[in-house]
C-alpha cells in the first residue's frame, strides 16, 4: 500500500471510527425508552428449582446466618446477598441492558421472544450458568436461569462428580481439582484467574459455551472488559475464609498476583482472538475479522476535536534516553489488546514489526487462528512460572522497591503514552506499594505514597465529576492528560526515591544511579 | 279292663282316708317348718346384716359410692352377671337381649365408650359385647381391678373369629397368646410409614450430622446463642459437634425429665409429644429468609404464603436499607476500578429502596425469594404439602404429617420402658458402624427413613412380655442386649390388656377391621 493509499484508509478508518463512536454517545444519551415491566413474561415455578443450588443453599450447609458459624456455612448467604454475580441476571431486565440489545437487534423493543433470543445467544452465557443448550435460543428464555444469576457452580464446576467426595474430610489438597472430579481451582492465584478470565475476558469454546464480548456488544453499551484480579477479588464480599492458607498466596505479593493474573488474561484474550479467527474461517457471518475488540478503544475512539485527538501508539517524547526506546509507529495503527498486553513483558508498543502485523489490517484469520495458541501457551507458562517463584519477604521489598524505581526512571523519560499504559503503571504502583506497607510497615514514605494513590486513581477515571457520579456513563478518557499524571506521579514519587539519610538500606535500593531531574523541568 | 265296682272301690280306698297321716303329709309339714324357720333366720339376718344380704360381695372401689345403691345397676328380673346373655327365660320374663341392653345401658350412665366392632358381629356375639359384665365382673372385692380381663377372655373370641364375624378378619381371624406364632407381628409394620416429611435418622445421629469421615458437621456455633445450651453435652464447647439424642426430638409426654411428675399420671409417656418444627428442627433447619444476616428473624413455619412474601419483602428491602444487602444495581466498588473509579451506588443513581421494587422487574422479586423457600420447604416435605390448603390442613387435627403414632392397633408405653435404650427397639434409627466410619448414608440418595417403621417387631416384646413362670429367653441374658436393656426386669405380663384396648372410640367404622380374607395379613 502506497502512502497516500495509507492515508486514505486512515482518514477513512478515522471518519467510521468517529462516526461510529458518535452513534453510540448518541444512543447512550437517549437510550430507547424501557419496556412496561408488566410486559415481562411470567417465570414459571418450576424454573426456579435448581436441585443443586436448593442443595447449596440449605441452611445446614451453605445457607447458614451470616456471622454464626465459619465461613463456608453461610458462603450462599453471602452470595446471594451481597455478590455483584448473584444479580447479574437480573441485570439483563433492567433499563441498561434493555437498551443494549434494543441496540443488537431494534426488533427486540416490541417482540419479547427478539429481545430473550439476544439475551440467549450473546448475554446469558456469562450473566447467567446457562450451558450450551441454554444458549441456542431454540427454546424459551428460561427466566429462572436469570434471577439465579452466575451460580456456584460457574465458578466452582459442575458439582455432578464432586457433590459427593466434597463431603468427605479427606477432600483437600490440590486433588480435588484434577479434571475428573469437575471441580474448578479457586484456589490458587493461577486457578482463580483462569476460571474468572472465562466470562471477564471470554472463550468462545470452554464449556462448550460462546462467551465473547465482542465489539458489537460495547457499540451497543456494554462496558469494555479490563479484568484486574486483584481489584475485582478485592470488590467482591468474601464468601469464603480469607484468613485460610490458600488464601495468604492472594495476599502475600500483590506484584506477583497481578503479574500472574496478567499472564493468565493475556493467553485468555490471545486463546479468544484465536478462537474468533477459526470461526470466521468456518463461517465469515457468524464472526467479523478482525475483531475490533482485540485492540485498543480509545486508539479508535477519539475525542472529536483535534486539540485533543491523540495517536496512541505514537510517541512525542524526547527519545534521547538511554534506557528507553519508543519506536514511532504509524498512525492508525492500535494496540493489541493493550490492556493485557502492556506491562506483560511483551511491550508491543516497542515492537513496530508486531505492532504492524498485530494491526487490523495485518493480522491474518488464518495464521493467527494456528499461531494464537502459541501465544496464549507462552503466557500461560508464564502465569504458571510465576506461580511457582518463592520470594522471601525481603524480596518481596525489594521487588517493589526495583517496581517503583523502573516506573520513576520510564516517568523521567516521558508520560506514559496513553490511557491504558498508564491505568498499568498505576496498577503497577499501587501493587508494589500494597507489598512495602505488608512487609516493611515501618516505611514511612511508602505509607505516604499509599496514600496519595487515591488522587492519582482520580485522574485516571473516565467521569470526573465528584458531584455527579452518575452524570456520565461514557468510558471515555477523553479527558485523562498523560503529562498531567506524569508530573503527579513524578512529584509523589520524588519523596519516595529521594536519600533518606536515616536509612541506609532503604537509600540503596531507592536512589538512582543518574540524578533526579527537576519536575518544573520535565513539565 | 273289667270296670271297677263301688264294692271294689270301698274295699281298696279306706272311707276315712283323708283323716289318716301320709308321708307325704309329714313331709309337707315338714317342709312348712323349715319354710318358717328359714324364712325367720333370714328376717333375723336381714335385720342385722343391713346392705350385703342380697349382694355376692363388696363392689370394686371404682364403684364403692353406690355400694347401697343397688338400682344405679339392678332391677328387678334382669340378671347383671356374665351369663345373662344365655338365660332366655321368656316364661318367667327373662329376656336375653333385653337383659345385654340393660346391661349395656346401665354401666354407660357413666362410661361413654364405644363397642367392639359390633356392627360386624353376629347376634349372638353382639349380646355378648354387649355384655358388660362379661368381662368387668363386679361384686369380687374392693380391690378387684375391673379393667384386668384374662387373657383367656380375649382368647374365647379371637381364637376363633370367624364364628362370630360377619366378613373375614382383616388383620388375624386367629389369636391365641402373644408371640409370633401366636399373635402374628404387629400390622402397623407392615406397610409404609404414612408420614410425609422426607428425614433421615441415621444421618441426624451421626456426631455432627455427618458420617465419621466427613467434614462439615454442625457445631454449637452454628446455632444461635439461645438454642446451644439445650443441644450442648458437658464438656462441650461451641466449636464441637453436636450429638442429638433420641430425647432432642422425641419427648415424653408431661415432665416426667424433671421426676416430679408421677409415672401413673393418666397416660403420661404413653404418647410421645409430637415432633414440631419450632422445637426440634428449626435451631438447625431455621428458615432463613434471603439475605440472612445475622440480624434476620426466621420465617415462621406452617403459614399462608402470603404472610411468608410479606415477611421476605420486608426483610430484603430492609437489609437493603440498612446495608446488609446488595442492591442489584449498586455499582459502588471498595476498590477503585481504573478509569471506573468507585462506581456508583443504587442511591447516587436515583435509585431509592421501595416497595415497588417488589416485582419482577425490580431489584426485588419475590417470586424468587419465595422460590428459594420453597427450595428448603421441599428438604423435608413434597409438592403437595405446601400449597396454603394442605399447610393449614396440616394444623387441624388428623392432618399432622408425622404420625402421633405407628403402632396403631397396640399401645406402648415410653414412660414404662423407659430404662431401655430406644435402639433395643428402633436400632434401624442409628448409625451401623459402616455408616459411621464411611460417607454419610444421606449422601448415597434421598433419605428413605420417612418411608420406615423403625420399630422392631414382635420378638422384640416377646422375650419379656411371656407366660409367668417361663425362663428368661438366653438371648436376653446376653451382655450386649442386658446393656441394652439397662436393667429393666426381665419379666412382664404377656396379657392382651397391656397394649390393647377393647372398647372403640365409638365412631370407628367396622370396615377398619374388616373385609378381607383373613388369610392375608392387612393392617
Amino acid at each position: 500500500m502506497s502512502d497516500a493509499g495509507f492515508r486514505r484508509s486512515v482518514i477513512r478508518r478515522r471518519v467510521d471510527a468517529r462516526l461510529a463512536w458518535t452513534v453510540v454517545m448518541l444512543l447512550i444519551a437517549f437510550p430507547a425508552s424501557g419496556q412496561d415491566s408488566s410486559s415481562l413474561p411470567a417465570i414459571d415455578s418450576a424454573q426456579l428449582q435448581p436441585p443443586l443450588l436448593a442443595s447449596c443453599a440449605s441452611s445446614t450447609c451453605h445457607g447458614g446466618i451470616h456471622g454464626r458459624g465459619p465461613a463456608w456455612t453461610h458462603a450462599f448467604t453471602v452470595w446471594h446477598a451481597r455478590d455483584p454475580h448473584a444479580s447479574a441476571g437480573r441485570l439483563l431486565r433492567d433499563a441498561d441492558s434493555r437498551a443494549i440489545v434494543e441496540r443488537l437487534d431494534p426488533g427486540a423493543a416490541s417482540v419479547q421472544s427478539a429481545y430473550d433470543r439476544v439475551l440467549q445467544v450473546r448475554c446469558i452465557s456469562c450473566h447467567t450458568s446457562a450451558g450450551p443448550d441454554d444458549c441456542r435460543g431454540n427454546e424459551p428464555l428460561n427466566m429462572g436461569m436469570l434471577e439465579r444469576g452466575v451460580e456456584c457452580q460457574s465458578c466452582h464446576g459442575s458439582a455432578e462428580r464432586w457433590l459427593q467426595p466434597h463431603l468427605a474430610k479427606n477432600w483437600s489438597g490440590p486433588e480435588r481439582f484434577e479434571a475428573s472430579f469437575g471441580m474448578r481451582d479457586t484456589e490458587s492465584v493461577l486457578g482463580r484467574a483462569t476460571t474468572c478470565v472465562r466470562c471477564h475476558v471470554g472463550s468462545r469454546t470452554d464449556d462448550g459455551v460462546v462467551r465473547d464480548m465482542n465489539h458489537d456488544l460495547i457499540a451497543a453499551g456494554h462496558p469494555a472488559l479490563r479484568f484486574d484480579l486483584l481489584i475485582y477479588l478485592e470488590n467482591l464480599p468474601k464468601h469464603w475464609n480469607d484468613a485460610s492458607d490458600s488464601e495468604a498466596a492472594f495476599q502475600r505479593s500483590a506484584l506477583k498476583v497481578r503479574q500472574i493474573s496478567r499472564a493468565v488474561t493475556l493467553s485468555s484474550a490471545a486463546s479468544l482472538a484465536g478462537e474468533r479467527a477459526a470461526d470466521h474461517l468456518r463461517d465469515h457471518s457468524m464472526v467479523p475479522w478482525p475483531e475490533l475488540s482485540d485492540y485498543d478503544c480509545f486508539a479508535c475512539h477519539q475525542s472529536l476535536s483535534i486539540r485533543d485527538y491523540r495517536l496512541a501508539a505514537v510517541s512525542d517524547a524526547a527519545t534521547d534516553a538511554d534506557e528507553v526506546v519508543l519506536p514511532l509507529v504509524r498512525p492508525g495503527i492500535p494496540v493489541w489488546n493493550a490492556w493485557h498486553s502492556i506491562g506483560n513483558e511483551w511491550e508491543l508498543r516497542d515492537n513496530a514489526t508486531a505492532m504492524e502485523r498485530l494491526s487490523p489490517f495485518g493480522l491474518d484469520a488464518a495464521s493467527f487462528a494456528s499461531q494464537s495458541q502459541q501465544i496464549a501457551g507462552r503466557y500461560r507458562e508464564l502465569a504458571k512460572d510465576r506461580q511457582m517463584t518463592v520470594a522471601s519477604d525481603e524480596q518481596i521489598v525489594q521487588t517493589a522497591h526495583e517496581s517503583i524505581l523502573s516506573l520513576y526512571r520510564r516517568l523521567q523519560v516521558s508520560a506514559p503514552r496513553d490511557w491504558h499504559e498508564a491505568a498499568i503503571q498505576y496498577l503497577d504502583l499501587d501493587a508494589a506499594i500494597r507489598d512495602l506497607t505488608r512487609w516493611s510497615p515501618q516505611d514511612e514514605s511508602a505509607r505516604q505514597l499509599r496514600e496519595s494513590l487515591p488522587e492519582i486513581e482520580r485522574r485516571l477515571r473516565f467521569n470526573l465529576d465528584d458531584a455527579n457520579p452518575s452524570a456520565s456513563r461514557l468510558q471515555s478518557p477523553a479527558r485523562f492528560d498523560p503529562d498531567e499524571l506524569r508530573r503527579a506521579l513524578l512529584s509523589k514519587l520524588k519523596d519516595f526515591v529521594k536519600p533518606n539519610p536515616n536509612d541506609g538500606q532503604d537509600q540503596a535500593h531507592r536512589e538512582p544511579s543518574t540524578s533526579t531531574p527537576s519536575v518544573a523541568n520535565e513539565t | 279292663m273289667a270296670t271297677e265296682t263301688g264294692k271294689q272301690r270301698s274295699q281298696r280306698i279306706q272311707i276315712d282316708y283323708f283323716r289318716r297321716s301320709t308321708g307325704l303329709n309329714r313331709f309337707r309339714r315338714l317342709c312348712i317348718v323349715l319354710g318358717l324357720l328359714g324364712a325367720g333366720a333370714y328376717a333375723v339376718y336381714a335385720t342385722f346384716a343391713r346392705g350385703s344380704h342380697l349382694s355376692t360381695g363388696p363392689l370394686a372401689a371404682a364403684h364403692a359410692s353406690f355400694e347401697n345403691d343397688c338400682q344405679q345397676c339392678h332391677r328387678a328380673l334382669t340378671p347383671m352377671d356374665s351369663r345373662a346373655a344365655s338365660l332366655e327365660l321368656t316364661s318367667i320374663g327373662l329376656n336375653a337381649s333385653e337383659t345385654a341392653r340393660h346391661i349395656e345401658s346401665a354401666c354407660q350412665q357413666c362410661h361413654s365408650v364405644g363397642n367392639h366392632f359390633r356392627d360386624v358381629m353376629t347376634a349372638d356375639w353382639q349380646q355378648v359385647d354387649q355384655n358388660c359384665a362379661t368381662c368387668h365382673q363386679d361384686h369380687q372385692g374392693r380391690d378387684h381391678d375391673l379393667t384386668r380381663v384374662s387373657m383367656q377372655t380375649c382368647v374365647s373370641c379371637h381364637a376363633d373369629l370367624a364364628a362370630g364375624c360377619l366378613a373375614a378378619p382383616r388383620v388375624r381371624g386367629n389369636i391365641t397368646g402373644f408371640d409370633k406364632a401366636s399373635h402374628g407381628d404387629f400390622a402397623s409394620l407392615a406397610v409404609d410409614d404414612p408420614g410425609k416429611i422426607k428425614f433421615d435418622h441415621v444421618q441426624h445421629m451421626l456426631p455432627g450430622q455427618v458420617a465419621a469421615g466427613s467434614r462439615g458437621g454442625f457445631t454449637l456455633d452454628r446455632l444461635s446463642p439461645q438454642d446451644r445450651s439445650r443441644y450442648r453435652l458437658d464438656g462441650h464447647g461451641d466449636s464441637d459437634l453436636i450429638n442429638l439424642q433420641c430425647s432432642s426430638c422425641h419427648e415424653l409426654a408431661g415432665s416426667i425429665a424433671d421426676g416430679k411428675t408421677l409415672a401413673g399420671d393418666d397416660e403420661l409417656g404413653r404418647h410421645l409429644q409430637p415432633v414440631s418444627f419450632d422445637r426440634h428442627c428449626a435451631a438447625c433447619h431455621s428458615l432463613n429468609p434471603d439475605p440472612a444476616t445475622e440480624h434476620s428473624t426466621p420465617l415462621p413455619h406452617a403459614v399462608p404464603w402470603q404472610q411468608i412474601d410479606l415477611l421476605l419483602a420486608a426483610n430484603a428491602l430492609g437489609a437493603r436499607s440498612q446495608g446488609l444487602a446488595r442492591d442489584p444495581r449498586d455499582d459502588s466498588q471498595a476498590t477503585a476500578v481504573p478509569g471506573e473509579g468507585q462506581g456508583v451506588t443504587a442511591e447516587d443513581r436515583g435509585v431509592s429502596v421501595s416497595a415497588s421494587e417488589v416485582s419482577p422487574s425490580g431489584s426485588f422479586d419475590l417470586q424468587t425469594a419465595r422460590e428459594l423457600v420453597r427450595a428448603k420447604c421441599l428438604q423435608c416435605h413434597d409438592e403437595s404439602s405446601l400449597t396454603d390448603e394442605a399447610i393449614l390442613a396440616a394444623g387441624e387435627p388428623g392432618g399432622e404429617l408425622i404420625p402421633s403414632r405407628w403402632l396403631t392397633r397396640g399401645l406402648y408405653d415410653h414412660a414404662a420402658h423407659m430404662r431401655i435404650d430406644c435402639k433395643f427397639c428402633h436400632e434401624a434409627a442409628h448409625p451401623s458402624e459402616s455408616a459411621s466410619e464411611s460417607t454419610s448414608e444421606s449422601a448415597a440418595g434421598p433419605p428413605e427413613d420417612h418411608r420406615k417403621v423403625m420399630i422392631a417387631g414382635i420378638d422384640s416384646c416377646t422375650g419379656c412380655h411371656r407366660g409367668e413362670g417361663l425362663p428368661t429367653p438366653q438371648s436376653l441374658l446376653e451382655p450386649t442386649t442386658l446393656t441394652l436393656i439397662g436393667g429393666q426386669p426381665t419379666w412382664a405380663s404377656d396379657q392382651c390388656m397391656l397394649c390393647h384396648r377393647y372398647h372403640t372410640a365409638g365412631d370407628m367404622s367396622a370396615s377398619a377391621l374388616t373385609s378381607t380374607p383373613s388369610s392375608e395379613p392387612v393392617p
